[in-house]
């Protein structure tokens, strides 16, 4: 099984610790989590939805068969076992990724049918679930006898046994002909002719029940139609736990000779009232997106996203602060040139798609000597502006270090007198 | 009246690019006149997976002034007509996205289809892609975080009025651990208009330059893409079965040549 190993609450050696004491202790406490039990190589897993089994695995052995394996390695000493809590959050997500190893609904619903009839029968009884007892009904196809044997009897016996006695009781009462091995074991609690009736009821959960294994409808999904069939395996699945949850209560009820009738219903309601809730798949979205740590964007947060796309992160308060800046920044250079003796910078922005603007650079050429004068304008002008261009590219670059081809959005003017 | 279709994500790497191709070179064998546009300017592999790598003006070139649409269109495969973005950093540089809009205008001429590459993100390349399209399939694949960037994807092409037609779910796997169809329905609130299942012939066909509804025809991928396209301009699709010959068998009718 697939479950978050973190650190466990509890760790004890199997000849420390009786694993039907603990199983009670969780089930007292309506534990949230799962059981570890390594032996050698092998490890087995239980998990627990409110102190109630609902999947295990142990090596390759899933479901019931796996709670054999685990009671059986719990015989020998050196099998560890570990108890580790989870969040009641968890349990849901945890089956549904672990739904290989979920218990049919079937043996379920027959396994909280026993409560009350334990309790009505011997109320000091654990409640929990025995794993010797449920590996016992493991084929439910041509087990509904076994499991119905077992669900009379208490005791543990095999299916064999069971069909054996089943078909001696076939035999004694020939009034009633069937092949069902169900109806048998229920013409065999019921001497006289009345609870034919309640054995056409079985009759009918039979087939239900042999098509209902929970485990394979969820399972049988395929690409190509892949909505329809989920939807429609999800309908199935619905149909047969409508079924499962009612029928077998039925026949259960039946077999266990409490009483027919009116009583059965009761019980039945009781019996539902008493089932811990079942994990659902959450289908409503707000419950999906709780599963799976999803949330929706605000809309200030999308607000914000499409502006970065307009072009309108810079605020017009934003823009006159950079004018600002590289106003000061633009004339603090130009003023470190020696030949400079004054000069004045306007910076202009525009932020329509992108940031650009016009710089305009106003210069006093402080010493122009007389041969200068004599000779007019010099080359000495024109070096002057190129070197106070690159004077105000390089500030613009780095300004913007993270976007330094801005500078190409710039227009620089400059004027030197 | 040209449809700009745009397929877009959120996350990279779910399978965008090799669903446009595709989608692309399947709607132009319906006879649609079909361009297909990397706008994946930064990230460009449209075509790497169409075997066009190399073509001298690409969607960069246009973006950066240097070259009109016209130069950069290429017929790929059916006749679909592909604009690469260009895979070159130094093309990316000068490229101006305010000219996207300019040249999409311009593209939409003489089209029916114009299929968008969206990179992936929310930065301003790909609301770019997302702002330019009358309509939106959403591609993610059945895994949480792929989910979650759709469903950003899904809220900010919702506010910039594109019409979303659905989810395209790429790489679905019989996996429990996977959201299933109606998880990612309920999630996106938009209905899932097609299923591609993982297959590992789609990177081989990427790795040969040719797309998968060409290469293999038969395969699973090739009849969801045929079929997504089909229900895009109103066809009927009927899904090519694959061969049921057995290895043998075909091996026979080779040596016998009855192919």
């Amino acid at each position: 099984m697939e479950l978050p190993i973190t650190k466990p609450s509890q760790v004890s050696y199997a000849d420390e610790l009786e694993l039907s004491e603990l199983l009670e202790k969780l089930m007292e406490k309506e534990h949230n989590g799962f059981i570890r039990v390594t032996h050698g190589s092998e490890e087995g897993y239980i998990l627990f939805k409110y102190g109630i089994q609902v999947a295990a695995s142990y090596d390759l052995h899933l479901k019931h068969d796996a709670l054999e394996k685990i009671n059986s390695v719990m015989k020998k000493t050196d099998t560890l076992i570990e108890v580790f809590d989870l969040k009641k959050t968890q349990i849901d997500y945890l089956i549904d990724l672990n739904k290989v190893y979920k218990f049919d609904l079937t043996k379920k619903s027959n396994k909280t049918t026993e409560k009350p009839s334990e309790m009505i029968k011997n109320p000091s009884e654990d409640e929990y679930f025995n794993p010797k007892m449920a590996s016992y009904r493991e084929p439910l196809s041509n087990g509904y006898t076994a499991e119905k044997a077992d669900d009379q009897s208490e005791v543990k016996t095999t299916p064999e046994t069971n069909s054996v006695d089943i078909n001696r009781d076939i035999e004694e009462n020939n009034s009633i002909k069937s092949d069902s091995s169900v109806e048998e074991s229920t013409e065999n609690n019921n001497d006289d002719l009345k609870p034919i009736e309640s054995t056409s009821k079985i009759k009918t959960s039979v087939p239900n029940q042999n098509n209902g294994d929970v485990g394979v409808n969820l399972d049988s999904k395929t690409v190509p139609n892949l909505k329809n069939e989920t939807s429609k395996a999800k309908a199935t699945e619905k149909s047969t736990e409508i079924e499962n949850s009612e029928k077998p209560i039925k026949s259960e009820d039946d077999s266990s000779q409490i009483s027919p009738g009116k009583e059965i219903t009761s019980e039945e309601e009781l019996i539902l009232e008493e089932e811990p809730p079942e994990p659902q798949i959450p289908m409503d979205r707000a419950d999906l997106m709780k599963k799976y740590g999803l949330k929706d964007i605000e809309d200030e947060e999308v607000d914000k996203v499409i502006e970065t796309y307009k072009g309108g992160e810079v605020s017009i308060e934003d823009l006159e602060k950079i004018e600002l800046t590289l106003m000061n920044k633009i004339k603090k250079s130009v003023m470190g040139i020696n030949k400079i003796g004054g000069t004045e910078v306007m910076v202009f922005l525009d932020n329509t798609n992108e940031l650009s603007g016009k710089i305009n650079i106003i210069c006093e050429y402080a010493s122009k000597g007389i041969f200068s004068r004599i000779m007019g304008d010099s080359k000495d002008i024109q070096n002057l502006k190129f070197h106070i261009s690159e004077i105000v590219e390089m500030e613009i670059r780095k300004s913007f270090r993270e976007y330094p081809q801005i500078v190409d959005n710039f227009e620089i003017n400059i004027d030197i007198n | 009246m040209t449809r700009v279709i745009t397929i877009a994500s959120g996350k990279g790497g779910v399978g965008k690019t090799t669903i446009t191709a595709n989608l692309g070179v399947a709607l132009s064998t319906y006879g649609e006149r079909t361009v297909v546009l990397d706008a994946d300017i930064a990230m460009a592999n449209l075509e790497l997976i169409l075997g066009m790598e190399g073509k001298s003006v690409t969607l960069h070139e246009v973006l950066a002034g240097e070259a009109s649409i016209e130069d950069a269109i290429y017929e790929g495969p059916s006749g679909v007509r592909i604009v690469p973005a260009g895979i070159s950093l130094e093309g990316l540089r000068n490229v101006k996205l305010d000219r996207l809009e300019e040249t999409l205008s311009r593209l939409i001429e003489d089209t029916d289809i114009l299929l968008i590459d969206a990179p992936a993100g929310l930065e301003k390349d790909a609301l770019a892609a997302l702002a330019a399209a009358d309509e939106l399939i959403l591609v993610t694949t059945p895994e949480v975080p792929s989910i979650s960037d759709a469903l950003k994807t899904k809220i900010i092409a919702t506010k910039l009025g594109v019409t979303i037609l659905g989810v395209v779910i790429n790489r679905e796997q019989h996996d429990k651990t996977f959201l299933t169809v109606d998880e990612i329905e309920t999630i996106l609130e938009v209905p899932v208009i097609s299923v591609i299942p993982d297959d590992p012939e789609v990177s081989r066909s990427a790795a040969f330059g040719e797309p998968i509804v060409i290469k293999n025809p038969k395969s699973q991928v090739t009849n969801s893409i045929m079929k997504l396209a089909a229900d895009l301009v109103g066809e009927q699709y009927h899904p090519i079965e694959p061969d049921k010959k057995g290895v043998i068998t075909k091996l026979i009718d080779g040596l016998m040549g009855r192919r």
